[in-house]
């Protein structure tokens, strides 16, 4: 102990760093010295002097860090100072500590010791109290300490899952004994159904799975196929003889039209098995709190989601989708087990007015609403002046290098002029879908070119807010929206070119919050 | 309905300006010697034309960055905004893009306050916010200050969040 309550980590730890320098080094002084001691390539003539001279430094570098890095256990946090170069202090609340890991070696058994992480739910080392080496006895006393602050129903989960994990095989390895304490209770692998009925929501009939073959487009995979076919049989009957044009024309056709049915027929035969073999036997169920994803037709696979762990719920149709009717429901989640991606596909072809009504079915807290509120003008004029940056690398790659034929023989500036059209397509649409709105505790934003989503979130969802305008948008009163999302770690929500005003409302809306939970 | 968010009101210490200076002299100070480098290397190796394009082209850059380097800093300090309540931090800055960021202080996982060798001279302390995946810095705030912010920001976040 120094003054004023602040700790350095135990002596030991120096020890633990010396051992870990050790550990990684040798490998490298084996294949330098050693293995390489021969070698009179650069790397090993330069790393027989580099590595030494490296490992002095570390060597001398663990002391210094011990002396200059304390600890302080106030009675709501733990404060971390590191006094080097850069004076740094960091302070942790006990809430947020999600983890705590022991985690006892070989090496810390021999030494009467253990080490102790606390990890919060920040990505990486910021976000992370590592103790290497510590007595048990202080590593027993912070965990209560980290504990105590918890309010009741996280200790229960937490005890209700060691009673679940005592109650499964003990598979902890004798030499490290890990405890983790998580907020989120582990996931059961069967639907568990507190006296309330599973209700089944949607289940693809027979025609529905067709539709859905012809919109996943995987029948278009005969396309080169046949367009070989076709080029073959071009060649054939056009240079043989001119006398028999019109004959050999119609015959050319016939086959070609004969080719292409058939292929046409195996393509969607192909497209339906593959729909089929992934959503055959598709049902989207729900309890109370969780929602239940089932897939395939012969293997099945099986997700199970908790309610209170989605985030935003996203409604995506691309062009052909929107063509075909078609959209997509996605739920982003977090809280659920590690690993999980970010966005989780419900299901990709729901009839669009399945997919909004379903929303309320299956999440009764959430809500689409309606009357969504479009862009100004002037912010259609402004998204068609803005500079492409794509377009101007493509052109200029394109006129410097001008790159031979792409199959098919035209000027370079073709393919300029048609990214062009597709950009200023993609811009108009853009500006079409572009819609948003919000009321009491709901989000909705819609944007998006030639894939149109619709975003939907909640008040209680949204974890950080950014408005920004750049010097265009100051001038024409418009503004940039991101919200963020907790996901996998964070999922951000751009809405670019709202009135200012929206901008304004929606700040106000966003801390309103706290004025809510003190008036009741 | 017209409604206006009161912006926030705190602002960083004036002396920001000079250590943002001072990290500009420096960070000019290392570009030129790689620059000049890279052209006594062009020289001894006679690297084709089109490297000593990029090089004075580089020149250019180094030259407008230094001289709008001189506007930025007084803008950034000017524009800077911060405002703390228990519930919320808000941040603005920027002024050819402006952003204005409001964090819940129920979504702070840690906060750290910072000196580096610049800030000590003056007595300054930057304040580091972390939250689940993002972190927003307050760059330049004298010392005490600092503290006093990293200790009431701490107090605030330490609250069980009411949901995951």
């Amino acid at each position: 102990m120094i003054k004023d309550g602040r700790n350095r980590y135990h002596p030991m730890a120096m020890l633990h760093d010396y051992i870990h320098l050790i550990k990684t080094t040798v490998p490298l002084f084996f294949l330098a010295f050693v293995l390489k001691a021969d070698s009179s390539a650069w790397l090993f003539t330069y790393g027989r002097y580099i590595l030494p001279a490296a490992v002095i430094c570390s060597a001398l570098y663990i002391p210094v860090k011990w002396y200059t890095k304390t600890y302080e256990i106030l009675p709501s946090a733990i404060v971390v100072t590191s006094k080097l170069f850069t004076t740094s202090t960091k302070t942790i609340p006990y809430s947020k500590i999600q983890q705590v890991k022991r985690k006892t070696t070989w090496v810390h058994r021999l030494l009467g010791m253990t080490s102790l992480t606390l990890e919060t739910s920040a990505e990486g080392r910021d976000g992370t109290v590592r103790f290497d080496v510590l007595r048990p006895s202080e590593a027993s006393s912070m965990e209560q300490r980290v504990q105590q602050e918890k309010p009741d129903f996280e200790r229960k989960t937490f005890l209700e899952k060691q009673d679940q994990e005592n109650a499964q095989e003990d598979n902890h390895e004798q030499e490290e004994v890990e405890r983790a304490e998580a907020a989120t209770p582990v996931d059961q692998k069967e639907p568990r159904v507190i006296g309330d009925e599973k209700t089944i929501h949607f289940k693809p009939t027979k025609k529905d799975l067709i539709k859905a073959s012809l919109a996943s487009l995987s029948f278009l995979a005969v396309i080169p196929f046949a367009g070989s076919r076709l080029s073959d049989a071009e060649d054939l009957h056009f240079e043989k003889q001119v006398d028999g044009l019109f004959e050999s024309l119609l015959s050319s056709i016939g086959m070609i039209v004969g080719a292409l049915t058939v292929l046409t027929v195996i393509g969607v035969g192909l497209g339906f098995v593959r729909t089929y073999k992934k959503y055959g036997k598709y049902e989207l169920a729900s309890t109370f709190e969780r929602i239940f994803i089932t897939k395939g037709a012969w293997e099945q696979d099986y997700l199970s989601v908790r309610k209170d762990h989605v985030q935003a719920v996203l409604i995506e149709q691309s062009l052909m989708k929107r063509l075909l009717g078609f959209a997509s429901l996605k739920l982003v989640i977090a809280g659920e087990n590690e690993g999980e991606e970010e966005v989780t596909s419900v299901y990709p072809f729901f009839p669009v007015k399945r997919a909004y009504s379903l929303v309320h079915e299956v999440l009764p807290d959430y809500r689409v609403l309606g009357n969504m509120d479009r862009l100004p003008r002037r912010a259609f004029y402004l998204r068609l002046l803005r500079p492409s940056w794509i377009w101007v690398a493509v052109t200029a790659g394109l006129y410097f290098f001008k790159p031979g034929s792409f199959f098919i023989d035209l000027p370079w500036w073709a393919f300029s002029s048609a990214l062009f059209v597709i950009i200023v397509l993609s811009r108009i649409q853009g500006y079409v879908h572009s819609r948003f709105q919000m009321d009491d505790t709901f989000i909705q934003f819609q944007a998006g070119g030639f894939t149109k989503t619709l975003y939907l979130s909640k008040r209680s969802k949204v974890i950080e807010l950014e408005v920004s305008r750049n010097y265009v948008q100051q001038k024409s009163g418009l503004a940039s929206v991101k919200l963020i999302n907790r996901a996998n770690p964070v999922r951000e929500t751009i809405m670019n070119d709202v009135p200012d005003e929206f901008a304004e409302r929606l700040k106000v809306w966003y801390t309103h919050q706290t004025l809510k939970r003190k008036a009741s | 309905m017209e409604v206006i968010m009161e912006p926030p009101l705190r602002q960083l210490s004036k002396d920001s300006i000079k250590v943002w200076i001072w990290k500009e002299v420096i960070e000019n100070i290392i570009g030129t010697a790689v620059l000049i480098v890279l052209f006594i290397l062009d020289r001894i190796f006679s690297w084709p034309v089109w490297a000593g394009w990029i090089l004075y082209g580089l020149v250019g850059l180094t030259v407008m960055g230094m001289i709008w380097a001189v506007f930025k800093v007084k803008l950034l300090q000017k524009q800077w905004r911060y405002g703390i309540n228990e519930d919320f931090l808000y941040v603005k800055s920027g002024a050819l893009k402006e952003e204005y960021k409001v964090i819940p202080m129920t979504k702070v996982q840690s906060v750290s306050t910072n000196e580096g060798p610049l800030l000590k001279k003056y007595n300054l302390s930057s304040v580091e916010v972390s939250t689940i995946g993002r972190m927003h810095v307050i760059p330049a705030l004298p010392k005490a200050e600092a503290q006093k912010l990293r200790q009431q920001i701490a107090l605030y976040s330490n609250v069980e969040e009411e949901d995951a």
